[in-house]
Formats: structure tokens, C-alpha cells, sequence
């Protein structure tokens, strides 16, 4: 048991550094980086001078390995050694030191990715796991329930509900929540941020309510589906009928041996989607101006702000990586045989 | 500054605007007298989009809407403009004694500081902190994300900043800053804006007459206190001089930031006129739309009733402004002008760019973007709202476009163009597509050239390259000041370096030494009448020799919430609401 | 005739919206006309479809095409190409996804228009979303399909044909692909309509084909403000998504549950 968790970290340990290669890759191979920082009104020397002092004029191998080091035990910025030793003695409030795991600096907001994504992910995570308990809830009921009237009308009205809701892009339901429910029908207040700290539990949550519910109605949709189909298919298995033939009653055999079957399964899957979200819902956010992860990508992207959107990409990923292990261990321990293979 | 030649063309154009013509503010509202009216207290709130402040350090600060709100509450100058409905108001003094003072009809300008006034910290403003804070637009990296601005005024050639005791050293190419400047290099900086006790003098390669109005209307001659530098991390923060300081350390150009009073500010050495400070909190909230804010200013519920807008009410929402709806919407002239950069490069007979001005359809231009809420056709770039405005020989054109015209100018030719634009908007989108029906009707061979978002280079860097695949593109102007002088040179005036960043607006490259002559005539003239009259020449010289396709003059489209109070787009905000005047109704 | 390009400006008021009932019905224009400057709804809603299918479908392809070879690869080659597949589709599946169609956008148009030299605007923006699309949707159909490939490979026609001295060229792809046409056909059904959506959210972001060009995801975006200004041309566009959404969903329900004994319930 243990040999094989640390066989699946090791993997994803490897999985990671391979991650952050093919980012690195393509994001500085195919960008212009110094190009991008240099900003509008961008002068040959300001560019020179910005290739210089943010090291883009070195090799690509070394800027990679430069990158990694700083993951690993942190960096100073800027990286030209020369420049940074010079502006010590000139400026030393000018030097930014970027502890482990250093994801890097953004000369745009003049911050270090680290700080911006510690600043960014609060809104993230409680999007996330309010939305997260949403859909799960929902989804799931009402996947149980359209699975035991299959072929009832109930089913039918949950289906099709579900087929419209998943077909809606994000930001058209978003977009008319915010418009319509909060702002003009003021059936919801307006949605503005709070954070438990600010403003206790309860306005926490109830801030959170109208980007939560948009986000979480796409995967709800999602997770009715499947939650039907599995439990229709394990209603269907060999035990089910064996535990039928019994005699037991039906809502025995739905709650005892179908859906304890089904839902195994799937809460491994939302384990996984959970942590994809981690990485920011891009369009709720934006809708919203719900200033989380997703959001930050969307301003880094219009910046061309590369450091924060390659930190970003590897802090999502790492996200998924660890997730991933986390669901594996957990099976491997409820169910042995996934050890052997 | 409030340069926005490209800048921020593309929110003005989400915004769509309004209105009627030249009249000033006309229904509801406004007309507040700043003085007396006002009730002290609440909290008032500024709405805007997200990400469109790039900067809140004074030298990386250059759209309008912004030095126009922090003028008002956290950045004072040695002068200001006061709160006024008068549509050609007096500069007066701010943190100077008096507007400036000069011997030698404009070559050299004398300020005095106040007493008693002082940074947020508690500490003194001294000559010493003008100094250094002019210094620091000298510096290109420092002036991220408007980089280069501090210097248009200051550097490119009409205005140069001299040294007197070596008038031939070229301050602005050898000077860099505070931080990286040469020792020699600073020294000539401060003998051309040299300290003497309280008072600062300027020296100037030219005479400049309205200059008083510059440090009125432009940050770069802004003190900056020296403790306080960080370089490029200072860029969004704000060390205040004015009645509010920022809570917290920096304001998030994607949320905004909430301003509190200012316990060092003494409104003693301040007048009511300039900052009447009737609020408590001034919060900035930036959302994801221009609709969203409208949707919520026309709710008016709860702290959004004591709220506004700098931006204009979008036009697929017009349908929802109803008359009852008349005491918080206010219709106003704006500055902007909007009008087609030509690339003269590219294009260099002047019957094909005539042709180009005859066959456009400014009529459609305008329906697209809203009608005439949004604006009137005009003949110029330059703003009906700036003293000396007058239409030139381009007014005899139809503005539904004269294909026939444009055709007969051809002389059967079919020339082909591409129309670059920043696709950041369906309307701009519908524009290019009027533009290019109405261009193609005359014979032209129209290539789009839609510029994402995110593109890499960006619009402004292709624009601005040279030399470049692109004839024509998208362009708007307020004048920073109500002058010719920040309208006619930065847009007509050819490039002294031929730089294709940072100095000048000139970004199709247009060149004519007759407009060039009348612009150094006008430079060199002491007299403001003998000036309008000289720029104006320049401006019908430079339009008869097709330098620029005209387009419209924009109007302002405003809806605010039931309890604010003092509401005035005035000239001194270049007609974005005034943040010196407003209050919270009780 | 469909014609999504002419303004038609005589038809609209000064406020900016289509003159008459319903944004402005008529024979002419059956939907209506786009507040603004009149071009006909209909046609920029149809030429919208088709190209939003198009890319789609592309994109789909793309997917499909990659994920079940290299699927097959993986479920027939007992050794190292399983892992190393497997290890692909880890890899790729750790990437979150929306996040890089936003992030790459920008370096990705440049390198496409730049070093391929695709013309750009519509033609590089389209190519992007395709790309991208395609790269990041792959690792499920291998995924499916490798698990399809693995309870047919022990099955007698495959030892036969190896009897016979089939190349695994041969093997792969004259026996093991055509009995799999099945899961493949389902598969694209199901990922067709979630490009869809995905090129709407895209555009949204403005990633993908810039307007004048219509998609069904600008036009989409463009139409948002006028819920209650031209309620037809705020509906149209989202009524005809949810359409083809759910047909294409309906219809990969339906091909799955003919195809697949197992689940037709």
C-alpha cells in the first residue's frame, strides 16, 4: 500500500516537471516575453534593456532550469546578475526576493505570481466548493430520481431540462442572473464578494450565491446524466436481480446495492472536475467580476501578462496532479485490486 | 495626459454615447454651484470596467477619465481647473501660490509653493519633490503602460525643456530619470527646472504660452515625494496630497479601490472650487460591462443610488431610458473627437486619400454606434467644445457619403486598402463594416483587418509600427486642456525622430511642411487669437490634403443614482462627470 | 437570399434599433435585422451555424482521428506504447483546459500566422480553435476506445489474422478500426456538440472568429444586451444553440443506445 502511494507520487512528481517543460516550451519558444512586458509604447532600448535584466536574452535550456530552481528553492528577481547586484547597493527596495515554490514575477502588476495567486484564489476556492456541494447535491438527486420514473414523465421533464442547461453557454446564463435576477428583479442581491472575514459566514455565502449557481448548473446537468446512467446500469447488474428475486423491497435494493455501486464511481469523477475547477471557472468569474483565479487568467491573457498565466497553468495543474493521486490512493485502499495492477 | 488617440477607443465605443450636438448639459441634474449646495458625508461610488485604469503612479497615469478623478482627490497640481459649467474656465491655483508667472511671454515659467501643504505622511511638499517628480516621466521604465507619455509634452521637440546655460544639450534624449540618469545628465535637468527656496522655474526651447493649463491638465509636473519611490513597483500605488487617501496599499485595477478622508490634507490651503470633498468614502467598483452598470444605475437600489458612471450609457440599452428617468440623465458635448488615421505611407496620392474622405459614410458610422445620442458628423479632429473650433472645406461633403465624388477622384482606379480596427466590440465591428460598404461603392477594394483582443504585437503596436500593412485605422482625440495647441500639433505634426513609439500621436506618419511652418508660426506667436487662427490653418491645410478621414464629435450619455448630488461634466474632467463636485443626498 | 454582410440602415432609428414590430420582421428579413446597422438576422444566424459547425466538426475530427489511433495502438501493443499513451493522456488530461485555450491564444495566433504563415484573422483564429480543441479533446476517445480495443484483441479473427502473418499495420487498422465504428461514431456525436458550446464560450472571450464573420458564439455575444431593447435578436441566436446542442446530444444518446446492447435500456 504504501509502495504504491509512493510509486503514484513519484509519477506525479514526473508528470508535473513534464508539465511545466511543455509549458515553459510553449509559451517562451512561441511568445516574445520581453517584448510583451515592454508595453504599449515600447522603445528598442526600453526592450533591450528588459531582455537583459529579465534574463530573456539566455538560452532557453537555461531559462528552464533558472525556472525549476526557483520552484524548487526560490529566486530573486530581476535575474541579471550584474543589475540585481548593482541596484542592491542603489536600491535594495527594488530587489524582490520569490521564496519556494517561485512561480515568478509579473513586471505587470508588479508582483510576484506567488502573490497574486495567493490574492486571487480565496474567491476561487469558495466558488468552487459552493458550487461543488450544488451540483453534487442536485445532481445526484435528481439523477436518482429520474432513474427510478425512467420513462415517466418526471424523468422526461429532468432530462430535458438538463439536455437546455447543458446547451446554454456560461456566460448567456450568467450574463441574464446577473441582469435580470439580481439587478432588475432584485430577487437576489447583487452579487459582491464578501469574505468571511469581512463579513461572517452568512453574507459569505449569500455573496457567493448567484456565480456559484451559475457555475455549478453546467456540471449539474453533467452529473444528472451520469448519475442515471450509472444507477440505471447498476440497477441492471446480475446482484440487483439476484437481491429483487430475494424479495427485498425495492427502495432497499435502490439505496442498499444500487446507488452505494453507482456513486462510488462518481464521486471519484467529481473529486477530479472539483480540482480542475481549482484552477478559476474563467467565464463565471469574468461575468461576475468575481476577482479569483479564472479572472486573473483572463486580465493575464489581455495583458500578455505570460508570468502569471504560465503560473496559473502549473498551479492548476499541480491541482489535478494531486487530486489525482489522492482519488487513486483512496480506491487503491477501498478496493485492493488496484494495487496489483 | 488625456491622450487617447487609440486609448480607450474601444470602451467609448462598447459605450456608445449621446447626444444633443453642441448644446452643453441640457435635461436634469447638473448645474450644481460647488460651493454651497453640497451635503457633507455618505459614501459615493464610481462605476467603471475592469482592467482599464493601467496605472495609478502620476507618471504612468494618461487617460482622461482617471487624471480627471484623481486631480479631484488625491493628486494636486501646482494649478487646477475649477468646477464650472464654463465652457472656457480660468486656470487657478492649486498647490502653487498663483498660476504661474512668466517674464519672457512663455519661455520661462516661475510657480511658488504654498505653505502647509503636505503629503499623506504629514511631511512638507517641496520644490525639491516637483523636481523629482517631473524627472521620473523622463524615464521609460518607470511610465509602464502609457510608457513614453510624460514625455510627449516635455520631449518631442516643440516643448523641450532646455537647460539656458547649454541650450544646445538634448535633455530629452540623454536625460533617463532619477534612477539611471548620468550624473551630468541630471545636472542639466535641474538647471532647466531649477529650485530656488519654494519656487520652481521652467525653461523652455519655445515660448509656451498655456502652459499654466499643462500642469493643470497633465500630471508630469506633479511633485513625487522621493522616500516614497519603489520604481515600477509604485505602480499602483498612491501617496496622496489632496482631501483622500487610498485604504490599504494599492489600488486593484480590476476592483478598484475605496478612498477615506486625509487627516494631513488642510483645506485651508485648498479652494472649494477646485475640491469641494463633500463625501466621506469615495469607492471605485469595476464590474465586467458597460450594461451591467447601466442595469444597476437604473435600478438605483440600495448604495448604487448615491452612485455614477464615467462611461456612457451603451446603446443597445437607449431603449430602456424612459422620460421618467429624465432628472438623473444627463446629455453633454464630450471632447472626443473620432476620425480615420490615414497611413500616408502607404497612401500617398492625395486623390486617393480624398477620395477615401468623400466616399465614407459618416452618417452610417454614426447610426451603427448609437445615432445622434453618440454623435454629430464633423469635418475636423478637432473637439466643438475647444476655443478657436471651426469646420473646414471636408464640411461640403455629404456625411451619407458622395460615392459619385469619390469615383471622379479615382479616375476609374480601384485602389486597395486594409481598414485595421481593435476588435474589442460588436459595434466597432459594425462600424468597420459600414465603413468598408461605403468605401466599396466608390470603387475601393476593402480588406478588414479585425486586431484581437490578445493579439501579439497588439493593436497600438501595429498601428504604430512603421512602416505597416495598414492604410487606414480607427482613431479619437480629447485634448488634454481646452487648446488647439493639444489637439492640432500631436495629431498633424510630422515626427522630428521619426519614432514609431512614445513620442507624438502622429501615428499615420503624416508629413507637410506647410502645416508643419504654420504649427512652429503658431509655437513661436504670443497672441492667442493670432495662435487659434494659425493652427486652424493647419488644421483645413492638412484636411484639404486628405491627412485624415473625419468622422464625428461624440457626445456624453450619462445616468446616475437618485441621491447624487452636484453632478457636471465640465471641461476640467474633459466632460466626464466631476468628482470635485458630487455629493450624497441625505 | 441570404446575404449576412449589406447594412440595411434605412431600416433602423435613431436610437439604434430596427424600425417596426419584432426587430423589425418582413419578408425581406424574416428574423428580423441586427440593431445597429441592419444586416439580415437570419442569414448571419445561418452563415453563423455553418461555420460554428464547421470548426466543430474539424475540431472533432481532429480528436477523434488521433484519439482512436493512437487508442488502438495502445490497446494492441502489450509493452511499452501502452504506457507511454497512457502516460500521454495523463499528461494532457492534467491541463486545465479552458485555461490554456485562453492563455495560449496569444502565443499560439502569433506562431500560426507568423512561422505557418496563415493569413491572419478568420483563418488563423479558426485554425487555432480547432487546434486546440482537437489537442485537448483526444486523451477520452483514446481512452474509450483503448478499453474497446482490449476486450477485442483477445478475440479469435485477431489470432487468426496474426496466424496468417498480418503486419500489425494491417492488424490495427483492416481488423481491429472497422469494429470499431461504432463507439467512434458515438463519440463524435457527443464531442461534436461540446465544441460547439466551447466555440461560443470562446468567442465570448474573444478568442474565436472575429466578427464581421459570423459564428453562432459572436453573434451570440453581440445579442446579449438586447434582452429587452429587441427581444427577437437577443432569443434567435440562443434558441438556435440550445437546438442544435441538444439535437446532437439526443442523437449520440440514441446512436449509443442502438449501437451498445448493453446500455440500450
Amino acid at each position: 500500500m504504501i509502495a504504491y502511494a509512493i510509486r503514484r507520487i513519484l509519477v506525479g512528481i514526473v508528470l508535473l516537471l513534464a508539465m511545466v517543460l511543455v509549458v515553459f516550451v510553449l509559451f517562451f519558444a512561441a511568445g516574445n516575453p520581453a517584448r510583451d512586458i515592454c508595453g504599449k509604447y515600447c522603445t528598442p532600448e526600453k526592450l533591450a534593456n528588459i531582455t537583459q535584466v529579465y534574463g530573456y536574452n539566455q538560452p532557453i535550456s537555461y531559462q528552464f532550469g533558472q525556472f525549476v530552481q526557483g520552484l524548487a528553492v526560490g529566486r530573486d528577481y530581476p535575474v541579471d546578475d550584474a543589475y540585481r547586484a548593482a541596484l542592491e547597493k542603489s536600491n535594495p527596495d527594488l530587489v524582490i526576493h520569490c521564496p519556494a515554490p517561485c512561480l515568478g514575477y509579473s513586471q505587470h502588476s508588479a508582483m510576484t505570481v506567488n502573490a497574486a495567486v495567493v490574492k486571487y484564489a480565496p474567491v476561487t476556492i469558495s466558488l468552487a466548493i459552493y458550487a461543488f456541494i450544488i451540483w453534487i447535491v442536485f445532481g445526484v438527486l435528481f439523477g436518482v430520481i429520474a432513474a427510478v420514473f425512467k420513462g415517466k414523465w418526471l424523468d422526461r421533464i429532468i432530462v430535458g431540462v438538463t439536455l437546455v442547461v447543458y446547451a446554454l453557454p456560461t456566460f448567456f446564463i450568467g450574463t441574464f442572473l446577473l441582469q435580470f435576477v439580481a439587478i432588475r428583479w432584485k430577487l437576489v442581491p447583487y452579487p459582491r464578494y464578501v469574505s468571511i472575514a469581512d463579513g461572517g459566514v452568512l453574507n459569505w455565502i449569500i455573496s457567493l450565491t448567484l456565480p456559484a449557481l451559475t457555475l455549478a448548473l453546467f456540471y449539474m446537468a453533467a452529473y444528472v446524466r451520469i448519475t442515471r446512467a450509472f444507477v440505471l446500469e447498476s440497477l441492471s447488474e446480475d446482484y440487483i436481480r439476484t437481491a429483487r428475486a430475494k424479495g427485498l423491497s425495492e427502495r432497499v435494493v435502490l439505496f442498499k446495492h444500487g446507488l452505494r455501486a453507482a456513486l462510488t464511481p462518481l464521486l471519484s469523477m467529481a473529486g477530479l472536475d472539483f480540482a480542475a475547477l481549482l484552477a478559476g471557472a474563467v467565464i463565471t468569474e469574468a461575468v461576475f467580476t468575481y476577482q479569483g483565479l479564472g479572472f486573473l487568467a483572463v486580465i493575464s491573457n489581455q495583458n500578455a501578462d505570460l508570468p502569471v498565466l504560465i503560473g496559473l497553468v502549473i498551479v492548476a495543474g499541480a491541482a489535478v496532479i494531486i487530486a489525482n493521486i489522492v482519488v487513486d490512493i483512496l480506491y487503491a485502499y477501498v478496493d485492493p485490486r488496484v494495487r496489483l495492477r | 495626459m488625456t491622450k487617447k488617440l487609440l486609448s480607450r477607443v474601444g470602451v467609448i465605443a462598447v459605450t456608445g454615447v449621446l447626444a444633443a450636438a453642441l448644446a452643453a448639459c441640457s435635461s436634469g441634474g447638473g448645474t450644481p454651484a460647488p460651493t454651497s449646495s453640497g451635503q457633507k458625508g455618505g459614501t459615493l461610488t464610481s462605476l467603471d470596467v475592469s482592467g482599464e485604469y493601467e496605472a495609478t503612479d502620476p507618471v504612468g497615469v494618461y487617460l482622461g477619465v482617471e487624471i480627471a478623478n484623481f486631480r479631484r482627490i488625491v493628486y494636486r497640481g501646482l494649478t487646477a481647473l475649477p468646477i464650472t459649467a464654463d465652457k472656457n474656465p480660468k486656470v487657478v491655483a492649486d498647490l502653487a501660490t498663483d498660476t504661474g508667472t512668466t517674464k519672457d511671454e512663455g519661455k520661462t515659467w516661475s510657480f511658488t509653493l504654498k505653505k502647509g501643504v503636505k503629503w499623506q505622511d504629514g511631511t512638507a511638499i517641496t520644490c525639491a519633490d516637483l523636481q523629482y517628480g517631473l524627472s521620473r516621466s523622463y524615464d521609460a521604465s518607470l511610465v509602464a503602460g502609457g510608457g513614453g507619455v510624460g514625455l510627449t509634452y516635455f520631449g518631442d521637440g516643440s516643448y523641450n525643456l532646455i537647460d539656458p546655460s547649454d541650450p544646445s544639450y538634448d535633455l530629452a534624449t540623454e536625460y533617463t530619470g532619477p534612477l539611471t540618469g548620468t550624473p551630468e545628465a541630471q545636472a542639466h535637468f535641474e538647471k532647466a527646472a531649477s529650485c530656488s527656496g519654494d519656487t520652481i522655474t521652467y525653461h523652455f526651447q519655445n515660448p509656451w504660452a498655456d502652459f499654466p493649463y499643462a500642469t493643470a491638465a497633465l500630471f508630469s509636473t506633479d511633485p513625487y515625494e522621493k522616500s516614497f519611490d519603489k520604481g515600477a513597483a509604485n505602480l499602483f500605488t498612491i501617496n496622496s496630497n489632496g482631501p483622500y487617501k487610498l485604504e490599504g496599499d494599492t489600488f486593484d485595477q480590476n476592483a478598484g479601490g475605496t478612498f477615506v478622508r486625509n487627516p494631513a490634507y488642510d483645506a485651508s490651503t485648498d479652494s472649494k472650487v477646485v475640491r469641494a470633498a463633500y463625501p466621506d468614502t469615495i469607492k471605485f467598483e469595476f464590474v465586467d460591462s458597460p450594461e451591467t452598470i447601466t442595469e444597476r444605475l437604473l435600478a438605483d437600489s440600495g448604495s448604487d443610488q448615491a452612485a455614477y458612471s464615467p462611461l456612457n450609457i451603451p446603446s443597445d440599452k437607449y431603449s430602456e431610458i424612459t422620460p421618467d428617468l429624465s432628472s438623473r440623465v444627463v446629455t453633454s458635448t464630450s471632447p472626443y473627437t473620432r476620425f480615420l488615421e490615414i497611413n500616408s505611407k502607404t497612401l500617398t496620392d492625395p486623390n486617393v486619400r480624398n477620395a477615401l474622405i468623400a466616399a465614407t459614410d459618416k452618417a452610417g458610422v454614426i447610426k451603427a454606434e448609437g445615432g445622434s445620442k453618440w454623435g454629430i458628423p464633423t469635418s475636423t479632429v478637432v473637439s466643438s467644445a475647444i476655443p478657436g473650433f471651426k469646420e473646414n472645406s471636408l464640411s461640403k461633403i455629404d456625411p451619407n457619403g458622395d460615392a459619385a465624388a469619390a469615383k471622379k477622384l479615382l479616375g476609374g482606379a480601384t485602389p486597395e486598402i486594409r481598414f485595421a480596427f481593435a476588435d474589442t466590440s460588436t459595434v466597432i465591428e459594425q462600424v468597420a463594416a459600414v465603413l468598408q460598404q461605403s468605401w466599396e461603392k466608390a470603387g475601393f477594394k476593402v480588406t478588414l483587418d479585425p486586431i484581437a483582443k490578445d493579439a501579439k504585437p497588439g493593436y497600438y503596436a501595429q498601428v504604430g509600427s512603421d512602416p505597416k500593412p495598414i492604410d487606414v485605422f480607427f482613431a479619437g482625440w480629447a485634448a488634454d486642456w481646452p487648446s488647439l495647441f493639444a489637439v492640432v500639433p500631436p495629431i498633424l505634426q510630422s515626427n522630428p525622430k521619426g519614432a514609431t513609439f512614445g513620442v507624438g500621436f502622429n501615428y499615420g506618419f503624416y508629413s507637410n511642411p506647410k502645416v508643419d511652418g504654420l504649427i512652429k508660426q503658431a509655437n513661436q506667436s504670443t497672441d492667442t487669437a493670432e495662435q487659434q487662427k494659425l493652427l486652424t490653418e493647419a488644421d483645413a491645410a492638412a484636411a484639404a490634403d486628405g491627412a485624415y478621414v473625419p468622422l464625428a464629435n461624440q457626445n456624453n450619455y450619462f445616468i446616475y443614482g437618485s441621491k447624487l448630488g452636484g453632478f457636471l461634466p465640465d471641461v476640467a474632467s474633459s466632460y466626464y462627470p466631476d468628482l470635485g463636485g458630487m455629493y450624497v443626498k441625505k | 437570399m441570404l446575404d449576412p454582410f449589406t447594412t440595411h440602415q434605412k431600416l433602423i432609428n435613431d436610437n439604434g434599433l430596427p424600425i417596426g414590430a419584432f426587430g423589425g420582421i418582413s419578408w425581406a428579413h424574416p428574423l428580423g435585422i441586427e440593431p445597429g446597422i441592419g444586416r439580415d438576422t437570419l442569414s448571419r444566424i445561418w452563415l453563423g451555424l455553418a461555420l460554428s459547425l464547421f470548426i466543430s466538426a474539424a475540431a472533432a475530427v481532429f480528436s477523434v482521428v488521433v484519439g482512436v489511433v493512437l487508442g488502438i495502438i495502445a490497446g494492441m501493443s502489450r509493452r511499452w506504447a501502452d504506457t507511454l499513451i497512457g502516460r500521454l493522456v495523463d499528461l494532457v488530461l492534467c491541463f486545465p483546459q479552458t485555461l490554456m485555450l485562453l492563455a495560449l491564444s496569444g502565443v499560439l495566433i502569433g506562431w500560426l500566422t507568423g512561422t505557418l504563415k496563415i493569413p491572419a484573422g478568420d483563418p488563423a483564429q479558426a485554425t487555432y480553435v480547432i487546434l486546440v480543441l482537437g489537442i485537448f479533446g483526444w486523451p477520452s476517445v483514446t481512452r474509450i476506445i483503448r478499453g474497446q480495443v482490449l476486450s477485442l484483441r483477445e478475440r479469435e479473427f485477431i489470432d487468426a489474422a496474426r496466424l496468417l502473418g498480418a503486419g500489425n499495420g494491417r492488424l490495427y487498422f483492416k481488423e481491429v478500426l472497422p469494429n470499431l465504428w461504432a463507439p467512434i461514431l458515438v463519440q463524435f456525436t457527443l464531442i461534436l456538440p461540446a465544441y460547439v458550446s466551447a466555440e461560443a464560450a470562446l468567442s465570448y472571450l474573444g478568442i474565436s472568429i472575429l466578427p464581421p464573420t459570423p459564428t453562432l458564439g459572436n453573434i451570440l455575444k453581440g445579442s446579449l444586451g438586447y434582452a429587452s431593447g429587441d427581444f427577437l435578436f437577443f432569443i434567435a441566436p440562443a434558441f438556435l444553440l440550445v437546438l442544435i446542442v441538444v439535437s446532437f446530444n439526443l442523437l449520440g444518446d440514441g446512436l449509443r443506445d442502438a449501437l451498445d446492447p448493453r446500455s440500450s435500456r
